[in-house]
Parts: C-alpha cells; sequence; structure tokens
C-alpha cells in the first residue's frame, strides 16, 4: 500500500503547466480575429509548426485545410459568434508538408461584461481511429440505401423473381413470386426451393424462355420461366402467362367452333334453299314444308350460337345486364315446351304456382330451357322439371334418365367450350358454352347451378333466392 | 405555398418604411443578421427571410433543378418582393446572397434603389487572369467537411448554452438550429455557390452598390472585393477592420455604421 502512494506522489507532482503542455489534446486561445495568443506543445507537435510561427504569423483557420476553412469560415465562427460555444466539429489540420490529422474541434467563447467576444478557447482531439470508422459508416449506410433501393425495383417489378442459391435454398422471392406460386416469402427464404415453392420442379426443369403449366390450388397455371445464372446462384424470372393461355385457347375453341357448329347449321340452311330452289316443282307440299322446316330449324340453331357467343363475350366483359324483380317461379315454365326444341312431348313439367323468387325472370327461362334443351338431347325417355321450396332459395330440378354425366367431368362441364367425349355424348353437339352461360347467369342472380349426385340419369338443379 | 411561408420571411421596423431586404449567405441563415438589423428597426421596415433549404424555410420547396444555379435564390427574392409589393428596395446580401441581390437587380432594375454586398465574390475557383481563391480539390474537401459533421450534427448544434439569465434572448433561439439542414441540400448549395460564376453579371447592374471588403476574408478575399467593386458600375468600396467573413456576426457596430453611411 505505501508503494502505491509513493506513486501517486510522484504523478501527482506533475505541473498544470506540463500537463497543458503535453496532454494528449491540442489547445489554442485565440482571438476573435482569429490570431493565435497562446497554443500547448501537443498543437505545436500536430501542425509541425514552431511557437513563434505559430504565435506571429497564424491564424485559427491557417491550421486547417482548405475544405475545412470553408466549413471554418460559414459554420463554425457563426455559430461561435451566436452560441458562444461549439463542440465536436470534424476538421482536418494541415501541416505546412501537407500531411493531415483528422481532429474533432471544440471551442468556447469568452466574452466581457458587456458580452462582446474577447478571447476563443480551442481544443484538438485526434480523431484519425473515429474519422476512419465513421467513413466506414457511411459506406455502409450508402450501401444499405442502395440495397434498399435495389429491394424497392425487385418489390414492384411485375415478374417474379426468384433467387435459389448454390445448396439449392431460396435467398430472393420477391412480391410478384410471393403471389404467382401463392406463398409467402418469409416462410420460403432459407428453405430448399423444390419443397418450399409449389410447382418448383416444373420450373427447375424449364428450358430457356420456355412456358411449362403448374398446378395451382386445382387450376393449371402457366408460368414462362427465364433462367440465368448469377455467380454460385442463380436467378429465376418468371412471367404467370396464364390469361394469354387462356385467351390463345379461346381463340383456337372460336375458331373450331366457327368451323364446325356454325358450319353445320349453314350447310343445311344452303342444302334446304338450293334444293328448294332448284327442284321446286319436284317437291309437293310436303316436300316444301319440309325443307322450310328444316331451314327455320337450322336457321334457329345458327342464332342460338352466335347469341350464345356474344353472350359470352358480353359475360366476360362484365356488360350483361341481369335484372332483380320478384315473380311467381312457376312464370319460368309457361311455354317451356315451345321454347325447347326437340322431342318436347317427353318434357313433364311438375310445377305449381305460388313460390315467388328475386331474379331476372327472361335469363332464368333462357337457363332452364337450356337445361331441358340438353336433357331432350342427351336421353330418350322422359325428362322431369319440378320445384321445391329450401331454406333460403326456391330449387328447380330438370331430371332425365339418359346415360348421366361420368364423375370426373362433372365440374368440368361448366367450364367454357368444355364438351363431353363424342363417345359419351353420344355425337351431340354444341358450342360448349350453355352450362357456362347457366351458371355464368344465375350466379349474377346470386343462385347456384349444379348437378345432383344420383344413379341412371342426370339431375341438374337451379337454386334462386326466394323474394 | 405563400413566398412568405416558404421563405419564412419575418417582417419588423417602421411600417411604410423603405423597405431593407436582409439576405444570409451560405451556411447558416436569418440569424446572421440578428445584431445588425435592429438597427434599422427606427427609419426602415426591414425584411429577414430564409433562402430555400436553410433555417426555417420550407425544405419541401426544394427543388435541385430550379437552385442549380445562383438564379433559382435571385428569382425567390424576386418573388418575395412582388407578394410583400416592395419596391425602392434596399438590397443587404451576405456572402453568396451579394451576388443573388445582383442577379435579382440585373433581372428587375426598377425594383431596387440600393445594394449593400457584404464579402461579395463573383466566382470562388481561380481561373486564368483570375483568383477566387479556391481550388475544386477545396470544394471537394468542404463537400467532405460536411459529411463528416453530418453524424454528429444535432449534438453539435442543439440547445447547447443553458442558464444564461444575463441574455434570456439566447435561450429560444439558441434551441433553434441555425445552421442545421439537410446534408444533402447543404451539399447542393455549396456546390451551387462555390462553382457559381456571375462575373459576367456585374456589368449588367447599375444599381448603386456598396461593397464590405473585410481583411483576412479567406472566403472573399480582398482581390476579389477589388474585382466585385472594378466591374460593377456604380459602387463603392469599403474596407472594414474587421476580419473574417462575416462582420454582420464579429463586428455589427462596424457593419451598421458602413452600410449607414452609404444609405
Amino acid at each position: 500500500m505505501p508503494q502505491r502512494c509513493d506513486d501517486l506522489t510522484g504523478l501527482l507532482e506533475e505541473s498544470a503547466e506540463e500537463l497543458y503542455e503535453q496532454a494528449p489534446v491540442a489547445y489554442a486561445s485565440s482571438l476573435p480575429d482569429g490570431r493565435i495568443v497562446k497554443a500547448n506543445e501537443t498543437l505545436l507537435r500536430w501542425t509541425g509548426r514552431g511557437r513563434r510561427e505559430l504565435l506571429e504569423r497564424c491564424r485559427l483557420h491557417d491550421l486547417l485545410a482548405p475544405g475545412a476553412r470553408i466549413y471554418y469560415e460559414t459554420h463554425y465562427a457563426p455559430l461561435l459568434q451566436m452560441q458562444g460555444e461549439v463542440r465536436e466539429i470534424a476538421v482536418e489540420l494541415v501541416r505546412p508538408d501537407g500531411g493531415r490529422l483528422p481532429v474533432l474541434m471544440s471551442s468556447v467563447l469568452v466574452r466581457d461584461e458587456e458580452g462582446r467576444g474577447r478571447l476563443v478557447r480551442s481544443t484538438f482531439f485526434d480523431a484519425s481511429e473515429r474519422r476512419r470508422y465513421e467513413r466506414e459508416l457511411l459506406r455502409a449506410r450508402a450501401d444499405a440505401e442502395s440495397r434498399a433501393r435495389a429491394a424497392l425495383a425487385l418489390g414492384h417489378v411485375e415478374d417474379g423473381v426468384v433467387l435459389v442459391g448454390p445448396t439449392g435454398r431460396v435467398e430472393v422471392l420477391n412480391p410478384a413470386a410471393e403471389r404467382i406460386f401463392g406463398v409467402a416469402a418469409d416462410s420460403a427464404l432459407d428453405r430448399a426451393a423444390d419443397e418450399a415453392i409449389p410447382g418448383w420442379s416444373a420450373v427447375a426443369a424449364a428450358g430457356a424462355g420456355e412456358v411449362v403449366p403448374v398446378e395451382r390450388d386445382g387450376h393449371e397455371q402457366w408460368l414462362d420461366v427465364a433462367a440465368t445464372e448469377a455467380g454460385d446462384a442463380v436467378v429465376y424470372t418468371i412471367r404467370d402467362v396464364t390469361a394469354d393461355r387462356r385467351l390463345e385457347r379461346m381463340r383456337t375453341d372460336l375458331v373450331a367452333i366457327v368451323s364446325h357448329e356454325l358450319r353445320t347449321p349453314l350447310t343445311g340452311v344452303y342444302g334446304a334453299a338450293t334444293t328448294l330452289l332448284a327442284r321446286d316443282a319436284e317437291l309437293g307440299a310436303d316436300g316444301r314444308r319440309t325443307m322450310l322446316e328444316l331451314l327455320v330449324e337450322q336457321a334457329r340453331r345458327l342464332a342460338t350460337i352466335v347469341d350464345q357467343i356474344l353472350l359470352t363475350s358480353r359475360l366476360e366483359t362484365g356488360n350483361a345486364e341481369v335484372g332483380a324483380e320478384v315473380f311467381d317461379l312457376a312464370d319460368v315454365f309457361v311455354d317451356l315446351g315451345r321454347a325447347a326444341t326437340g322431342e318436347t312431348h317427353r318434357l313433364i313439367v311438375d310445377v305449381e304456382p305460388g313460390i315467388r323468387v328475386r331474379g331476372d325472370l327472361d335469363r332464368l327461362r333462357q337457363v332452364v330451357t337450356n337445361l331441358a334443351d340438353n336433357a331432350l338431347k342427351y336421353s330418350g325417355g322422359p325428362v322431369r322439371c319440378a320445384v321445391e321450396t329450401r331454406e333460403l332459395a326456391a330449387r328447380i330440378t330438370i331430371s332425365d334418365e339418359g346415360p348421366g354425366i361420368p364423375p370426373g367431368e362433372q365440374e368440368r362441364i361448366f367450364e367454357k367450350f368444355y364438351r363431353l367425349d363424342p363417345a359419351q355424348s353420344s355425337g351431340v353437339g354444341g358450342t360448349g358454352l350453355g352450362l357456362y352461360i347457366a351458371r355464368e347467369l344465375v350466379e349474377r342472380m346470386d343462385g347456384r347451378v349444379g348437378l345432383l349426385r344420383r344413379d341412371g340419369g342426370a339431375t341438374f338443379y337451379v337454386d334462386v333466392p326466394l323474394a | 405555398m405563400s413566398v412568405v411561408a416558404r421563405n419564412n420571411v419575418h417582417l419588423s421596423g417602421r411600417q411604410g418604411g423603405q423597405p431593407l431586404v436582409f439576405a444570409h449567405g451560405f451556411g447558416c441563415d436569418q440569424n446572421m443578421w440578428r445584431h445588425v438589423a435592429p438597427a434599422f428597426e427606427d427609419e426602415y421596415r426591414i425584411v429577414l427571410f430564409d433562402h430555400v433549404g436553410a433555417g426555417g424555410s420550407d425544405l419541401a420547396a426544394y427543388d435541385r433543378t430550379k437552385y442549380a444555379s445562383l438564379q433559382g435564390y435571385a428569382d425567390d427574392i424576386l418573388e418575395l418582393c412582388r407578394e410583400l409589393e416592395l419596391h425602392d428596395v434596399v438590397f443587404v446580401g451576405h456572402s453568396v446572397s451579394a451576388m443573388m441581390g445582383v442577379l435579382a437587380a440585373a433581372k428587375e432594375p426598377e425594383r431596387f434603389a440600393k445594394l449593400v454586398l457584404v464579402g461579395p465574390s463573383p466566382r470562388y475557383l481561380d481561373d486564368a487572369d483570375y483568383s477566387g481563391g479556391f481550388t475544386e480539390e477545396d470544394i471537394e474537401g468542404l463537400l467532405d467537411s460536411l459529411d463528416s459533421n453530418y453524424l454528429g450534427w444535432s449534438a453539435a448544434f442543439g440547445p447547447v448554452i443553458m442558464g444564461r439569465p444575463d441574455r434570456p434572448e439566447l435561450g429560444e433561439e439558441l434551441t433553434n438550429s441555425f445552421c442545421r439542414t439537410d446534408p444533402e441540400i447543404a451539399k447542393h448549395f455549396a456546390r451551387v455557390t462555390f462553382t457559381s460564376d456571375n462575373r459576367d453579371d456585374l456589368e449588367r447592374v447599375r444599381t448603386p452598390a456598396l461593397v464590405l471588403q473585410c481583411s483576412d476574408d479567406v472566403i472573399a478575399p480582398t482581390g476579389v472585393g477589388e474585382y466585385v467593386h472594378a466591374h460593377l458600375p456604380n459602387s463603392e468600396l469599403v474596407y472594414l477592420r474587421a476580419a473574417g467573413h462575416c462582420p454582420n456576426l464579429s463586428a455589427p457596430e462596424e457593419t451598421i455604421a458602413a452600410i449607414r453611411a452609404f444609405l
């Protein structure tokens, strides 16, 4: 213990003057005009100047690098005048040989009784280390900002972008990719791509610029995939082209309908008209009537197909108007026999008036007529129409005793342009639009169209909201 | 938005008096005039404002295209005069604002009665046969200084002086930030200021002008002040004893006396 006290005593022998001169801090006292009147050894050492030179020829700003000198004159000096004190401003001291030392400079202004500045006391801390890491910080911040901008861009491109690292793990998955694959980035990142992203194997296997089908939620999705190697990773750019595909398919389907469904009745019309024209005399009254009936029948079929195509187009563009009036459900079946085609004597309508529903009477009649037509077409037996009241809706059922709909086809028959395999449909043609239109129209009345499970024959139902 | 709000305009002095418009230079804001402007309040209408990007101005109005040259600031001064219906204006510009005054008077001479240019410089960079005092490298150094002092910005310029019962007015002012602004704006303003060259504009101005030249001003050296006087037709040059670039703060009495003598 005494030993220590002795040491301390030794240290305390240092005078205030020694501390001032040799402190690890540079000191300068200057007049308000900048002339230096006192400085410590440390400042002389740091600035590489002799005491006489410093005290006789230097102003405070002469010790600063030129850029810092402007900063001193435009910021530091005015602030010192206004605040009486400035702290920790980063500047550089410059030596006559051009060497520079980054320092933190602080000053206080000593005022006289009248508030006039008389003396400026300044300190300079060596800030070389600090400046280095501050520069690193600034650089890191600039990097981070630039990365944030890049992420912003990635977040707003319309194409899905997925970056898969060398071990097959997802490293980047942008919002467009989240939408395309229906997967959240949070749950996919850092996991194996083929585990984390549904349908990834098809994407990964796609060739350059190839469009591949991917199953998502029971629907087919078409993706245009481009893969680019980026260092040790692979960047996949994915565009959802399902809508383009759908359009393309519709176009093909339309061509098929025009070439087949429209041509058949047109041929009939043309044939009947030509026969009438060429063999008018040979045909008796009955023969002429048969030809005319054929003409009417085929023309009506043509009109139906054209109407269906136009209505489909209107439904897709949202231009199909569906009313919401209240009517008696029995009104739907008035003249059903005349509206339907085929052997309408097989139609059995078992409907009592008194059920009030809300919807579009004409559209509903169109739907029921279409269902009855189908039933008559696909079966040779009786077709029964009935109504019943359920909790919130009235249900119309149309049942036939035909071959029924194969289980695998029961949902798909409501898809646009979908037609049963000719082998299963006894060669009955059609546009494949009837059931699609029926479902679209009834859904716009807040109702439902569907198929009931049944052995032998098919039973379609239409639910319409009760009034 | 009104110019008054955009430029944080403060009016004082005599109602109906001749307008005395004070413009601050690069670095701080209208507080630079705190010791000078009050001396003229009895006789003149005092107009103080901050350039857009400085002090209490609307930073959202900072448009890098408009303020890519000093003309943008000069146009603001003219807009301010128009909105406040100022005529027969005495314009007092410090540092870079001196040249903004020159540009404004060249564009609308009828608006101005007199110009007072405190530490003016038509070009800060050296050129053939012209010594502005700075090189391109010095300006890069200044931008560096602005960057370096960004991290410690708020600590350095916040409310620093506590308990000054002798000068209570300081308390409130010091909570303001005379020299603080968006560092990106400060850097842009610095670049525009120190790369400006308005030497050719001096001869376009016929308005009587006073050039106040400080001693030992590193921003606007004596040779530069003399250049301004030589090329500005109706100018007179007064040398101040005050050293440095801000006589409005360091030697307000001498500055006031020189302006008063000129007016």
